[in-house]
């Protein structure tokens, strides 16, 4: 067997010569490598940023919120107050708790007839903090301000964001549910954006204690079978950083074989067949994780452009994934180059 | 190093290229390997090197105090029939491989490498790219990737195959003037080549004589 005595720091620096000089023959697959990656990374970040608009319209339109109620709209059940507050540290829950429709004050800075709900602080937490809590179709958003509360004392209030369908408080003040209140004739839960609805309601309705017998159902103001997030896994846009690995390997090859003349060069010199084999591995790896480099390089400038950017790392590891099936594919179809006598690659250039 | 070819027989499948061949190459002297297309000068330069199994015979070395040694690739340096070269890098960069692959460190490898471009005569192209050489050049450039590795042995298979006639007469030129630098057998069959060698082989007659 041919042996050689290459320093691996030359044999690096060989690689980044034959890799990164512009007048190289690998150097198209350079900027190929870079402009994939830009162009994986834009993809998944704009497709991240669509399935995130989706989801927060969605959740306005009540996807994530369920009520919890009497199975017959014409008995009232009491559900306990605890039992449903204690469903805001379930996991897949994000708030949950009691709304209990008070009645009508006029409010100066908002105008006669405002309705007064008292809710539970584990359904919307801004509570611990202020008195009272401003719809958002009562007035326009802006700074906190003081205004008098149903029992004629002086509170701060805060206007809320938009509540989804389902918690429909948008033109209510809330104020805290009262230590007194020991149930409610619902519960309202609103579940995390990554819960799963056929998983968390069966468990929080479990979970749920009713004074008396009467059945309780869970129903949804969501009546849209579409599950964005099982539509966003299941799309073939997956297999994307795959496939860009696999073509830019395949066009790594390419280029290898239309330089047979150069790597016949290294072996005429004295370079043996592993060493050569660790000279285009190198190479491959440069090109690779020049890709990897752009699909995390760009997702992160993409991040301050979009409103929902994709997850960095998220964008950083299918560029990994890239990579690896590039180095693989690149790897498989030049593995009979390094195997090859060197005159018969001087012969085949 | 001396090169003694035994009994040497090849075959490609039921093709038998020569057979019970023998040949001696004399320690650093030129010698051209000398037959017409197909008679195995290229193949026998490759069994020399260790790249080709011989289906009989022996090839060794003997070196200067007259012991035998294998031939091993490693004491071998390749001149290639056509133009095999980084087209992107420069003259210089292109023959430092070879003291490169023998483990020289890059300021050495250059050093080398300059003084193996002059003695080919193209000290003043060192930092020109190879793929703005002529061929004639490039062929050059091959030869002193050759001394460079400052190998004991050089083989160059058909070296002017590519060459028009008067770069092949600076080939035949700077083969005369490495004489002594090194074993170097060069397989041709062009009268300019032959006639610069100090030796020649005739494969087909399957005997070897001193010019």
């Amino acid at each position: 067997m041919q042996r050689d005595r290459w320093h691996a720091e030359a044999l690096v620096h060989e690689a980044v010569r034959n890799v990164g000089d512009w007048r190289a023959r690998l150097f198209p697959v350079l900027i190929l490598a870079v402009l994939g990656g830009s162009g994986l990374a834009v993809f998944f970040s704009v497709e991240a940023n669509t399935l995130h608009q989706q989801l927060t319209n969605l959740s306005m339109q009540g996807r994530l919120v369920v009520e919890i109620s009497s199975t017959n709209p014409g008995v009232l059940v009491k559900i306990d107050r605890a039992s449903c507050e204690g469903l805001a540290n379930q996991a897949g829950v994000e708030r949950a708790g009691i709304v209990a429709l008070a009645d009508r004050h006029e409010v100066p800075q908002l105008g006669t007839s405002i309705p007064f709900d008292a809710v539970s602080t584990t359904l919307f937490p801004e509570l611990d903090h202020v008195d009272a809590l401003i719809g958002s179709e009562l007035r326009e958003p802006g700074p906190d301000f003081t205004l008098t509360l149903p029992n004629g004392v002086l509170g701060t209030a805060h206007i809320m964001d938009a509540q989804p369908r389902g918690v429909d408080t948008n033109s209510a003040v809330l104020v805290a549910l009262g230590p007194g209140a020991s149930s409610g004739p619902s519960c309202r839960v609103v579940m995390s954006p990554l819960g799963t609805p056929e998983e968390v309601i069966p468990r929080v309705v479990a979970q749920l204690r009713v004074v008396g017998e009467q059945p309780v159902t869970a129903t949804s103001p969501f009546q849209n079978n579409i599950d964005p997030i099982q539509q966003f896994f299941g799309h073939s846009s997956r297999n994307l950083p795959l496939l860009l690995g696999l073509l830019g390997g395949f066009a790594a090859a390419v280029i290898n074989r239309v330089r047979l003349g150069e790597l016949a060069a290294y072996r005429l010199s004295g370079t043996s067949g592993r060493t050569l084999a660790v000279l285009l591995a190198l190479e491959q790896c440069l090109l690779a994780g020049a890709l990897a480099a752009s699909v995390a390089v760009t997702a992160a400038i993409a991040s301050l452009a979009l409103d929902y950017p994709a997850s960095i790392t998220a964008v950083a590891l299918s560029g990994l994934a890239a990579a690896a099936a590039w180095v693989v594919a690149a790897t498989v179809f030049t593995l009979d180059i390094p195997a090859r006598r060197p005159t018969d690659l001087a012969k085949d250039r | 190093m001396r090169i003694e070819v035994r009994a040497a027989t090849l075959r490609f499948g039921r093709r038998t290229v020569f057979d019970g061949f023998d040949a001696q190459f004399a320690d650093g002297r030129v010698t051209a390997l000398i037959g017409p297309s197909g008679s195995g000068k290229s193949s026998l330069l490759a069994a020399m090197a260790g790249y080709q199994r011989l289906a009989a015979g022996t090839i060794v070395g003997i070196d200067a105090e007259g012991r035998e040694v294998t031939m091993v690739l490693s004491m071998v340096a390749w001149v290639p029939q056509g133009l095999n070269a980084l087209g992107a890098r420069t003259a210089i960069e292109n023959i430092m491989i070879g003291p490169l692959a023998e483990g020289a460190d890059r300021e050495t490898a250059h050093r080398r490498s300059a003084e193996a471009l002059e003695a080919v005569g193209l000290a003043d192209l060192g930092a020109a790219l190879a793929r703005t050489l002529s061929g004639g050049e490039l062929q050059r450039v091959s030869f002193a990737r050759a001394l460079a590795a400052d190998k004991p042995v050089i083989f160059a298979d058909e070296p002017s195959s590519s060459l028009d006639a008067r770069n092949t007469a600076r080939v035949a030129e700077l083969i005369h003037t490495l004489r002594a630098r090194a074993t170097i057998v060069v397989a041709t069959h062009d009268p300019l080549l032959i006639e610069a060698a100090e030796n020649q082989v005739h494969l087909r007659e399957e005997t070897a004589h001193a010019a």
